[in-house]
């Protein structure tokens, strides 16, 4: 075993794989937190070019990228709540606050180290049990993704927000802006305004965009207007324990991070899932859990850790699926198995026979990515504080033209012409205290919740008995109600204290 | 007392646009299949129901059943400008189309600072034709991704 590894690391320890690993963090930080892009777009811009490399240069510059991704995600939500990914919305709930604290850089700090935790602990499961959890995702049929989805959309009950009729009405009105596009089954038209763009249904870049940054950047512009060269952050206190995270204070939050990593691992090895829904079951999770739930969402720094190492911990895990079968866990994986295909290597059952020595390599690789990521990641912070804290009569105008280059970029003249559309809304929701994180929760697994609900209907013809031989299934769906009731009891709670 | 009826009254709207789009909308716009076990407008259906009856709850909720609730009050001016911005962007959008990014993409930055208060021309024209400039060239010219 020990040969395998020292192999594994000579092979990725090479100048271009290096430098291509320093470079692909570099670059996922980078897009990751520019509002609007992730790494995926650098990924998919990525990709023909990497035919130019080594296989393992190749993919250890693709997995960088989406490390790197992760962590630029949480940069942009913390400082200017505008998540830079749609996984990191969740990383804002709190990191902002801390940021308004004068705290930004601990956040910031908070979300790196939990972050790389939370990958490095997927990474280690991928190492280890790749080929048995491969296994057990295959087994989870349309049913059990069916109440995982269910499971996930019961965060929404927890985040509504201090109105629940509000939260459950944006809730339920992202979930119909989903449906917009072709019926998953029939293929028929739905909401289409006879116009051929919308036959893939509403681009979530767009309405991310909108909704989250654009919103918010309305917000921050009526805010903060003429109020002079001001940064829309206080300065920092000065004080050490606001800007480092202690070790006393990591140590605190390490079984947050292991529960939430657990989850993310989880979540990453079922294809399809992604790790925006875990990046909320994992913030959820740790919300239910704490003693002081109320703290949430108003600078709780468990609430970072939470939501980092679950949302983190899907990057490596979704590669379990797509090592072991050849099925790649989300569109990241997806693009990297096209790096696979453009090097003639077939991911599947018999990779591990006929490449195991690139796979290895690959393995390595990822570690080294991680260990990038956080060196690059912890120089890096006081260079985005920095420009986060430009006058905001600059920094909000930039970033404004920013989020419609970023639609632009990722769903062309349409996008960018919905950006503005779902900015207004995004700013109607803040002014009237709807809440949009349950509204985009509801836009996002809305498809993918139709579609499992789909399949199991067909699958069980219309009969409910079915369930009863789908065991797994049925205890989420139990998990699930109990969560529901349990959140609607603290609702009822708080709202009679 | 201003707030609770401003929140009702956003509660009717959404109730009555919600009957609306399920009475006349979803059946103008959702095709139906004779194929699909399960109809397409069943989750626009669900979802736009729900919206309904939480709607009319709301309205009861805040009128009749908790009188304590607050809510936000409408702020017209905060509204109006809002409008403004909103227009801003959609004609910077539009003049990113129509003329191209480093046209359009000034007007944006330069638009919104202005709205911002900012009267220095110099940090104006610098920040307004430098972020567009500096993109353009990261995305269009750096990594091959076309701009307008």
């Amino acid at each position: 075993m020990l040969d395998i590894i020292i192999t594994a690391f000579q092979d990725a320890l090479t100048v271009q794989t290096v430098v291509l690993i320093i470079l692909g963090v570099f670059i996922g930080q980078l897009f990751g937190a520019i509002p609007g892009l992730s790494a995926l777009t650098a990924i998919a811009i990525a990709v023909p070019m990497t035919y130019y490399f080594t296989p393992v240069g190749a993919l250890a510059f693709l997995v960088a990228m989406n490390k790197g991704g992760t962590v630029g995600g949480s940069i942009s939500a913390i400082l200017l709540n505008t998540p830079g990914s749609p996984e990191a919305a969740a990383t804002a709930f709190d990191g902002h606050p801390l940021a308004k604290q004068g705290k930004g850089l601990k956040a910031m700090r908070m979300a790196l180290f939990s972050s790389v935790s939370g990958d490095l602990l997927s990474d280690l499961v991928l190492f280890a049990v790749s080929a048995p959890l491969a296994v057990l995702a295959l087994r989870m049929g349309p049913t059990e993704m069916l109440a995982v989805i269910l499971f996930a959309m019961t965060i929404i009950a927890g985040l509504v927000g201090k109105s629940m009729l509000k939260g459950l009405i944006a809730a339920f009105f992202g979930i119909l802006l989903a449906t917009v596009g072709l019926d998953p089954e029939s293929g028929t038209g739905r909401f289409l305004f006879d116009s051929p763009d919308l036959m893939d249904g509403l681009p979530i870049s767009a309405v991310g965009i909108g909704i989250l940054a654009m919103g918010e950047v309305l917000r921050q512009l009526i805010l903060m207007r003429n109020q002079g060269n001001v940064s829309h952050l206080p300065m920092g206190s000065g004080r050490k324990e606001d800007e480092t995270v202690s070790w006393a204070e990591y140590r605190s939050n390490i079984p947050t991070i292991l529960r939430s990593a657990g989850i993310g691992t989880f979540i990453g090895a079922l294809p399809g899932i992604g790790s925006s829904a875990a990046g909320f079951i994992g913030y959820n999770t740790a919300m239910r859990r704490s003693k002081k739930p109320e703290s949430f969402g108003k600078g709780n720094i468990t609430g970072v850790a939470a939501t980092e190492a679950a949302n983190s911990a899907v990057v490596g895990s979704n590669f379990i699926p797509l090592l072991s079968l050849g099925i790649p866990g989300n569109v990241a994986a997806a693009l990297i198995l096209g790096a696979f295909v453009v090097h003639g290597i077939t991911p599947g059952p018999n990779l591990m026979q006929e490449q195991g020595r690139l796979v290895y390599a690959v393995f390595a690789a990822m570690m080294l990515a991680n260990a990038t990521n956080l060196i690059l990641g912890y120089v890096g912070m006081r260079f985005f504080a920095l420009i986060a804290r430009t006058p905001a009569q600059i920094i909000f105008p930039v970033i404004g033209l920013l989020c419609l280059t970023g639609a632009f970029i990722t769903t062309g003249e349409f996008g960018m012409k919905l950006v503005v559309g779902f900015a207004a809304l995004g700013f109607l929701f803040r002014i009237f205290d709807f809440s949009f994180v349950t509204f985009i929760i509801g836009f996002v697994l809305g498809p993918i919740f139709e579609l499992a609900f789909r399949q199991t209907y067909i699958l069980a013809d219309g009969d409910i008995s079915y369930l009863l031989d789908r065991p797994v299934a049925l205890i989420i769906f139990g998990f699930s109600i109990v969560t529901l009731l349990r959140t609607m009891y603290r609702h009822m709670k708080r709202r009679a204290g | 007392m201003a707030n609770r009826f401003t929140e009702a009254t956003l509660g009717a709207g959404i109730f009555v646009l919600a009957l609306g789009v399920y009475v006349w909308g979803i059946p103008a716009w959702v095709e139906p299949s004779d194929f699909a076990m399960i109809p397409p407008d069943l989750l626009p259906r669900v979802c736009v129901g729900t919206i309904a009856v939480l709607g009319g709850w709301m309205v009861l909720h805040r009128l009749f059943l908790d009188r304590s609730t607050g809510g936000a009050g409408v702020d017209w001016p905060r509204l109006a400008k809002a409008a403004v911005l909103i227009l801003v962007f959609a004609c910077g959008v539009g003049l990113i189309l129509w003329q191209g990014y480093l046209i359009g993409g000034p007007f944006v930055v330069a638009s919104l600072m202005l709205f911002m208060g900012t009267r220095n021309i110099g940090v104006i024209a610098a920040t307004a034709l430098g972020a567009p400039f500096a993109l353009f060239g990261l995305f269009d010219l750096l990594l091959g991704i076309p701009l307008p």
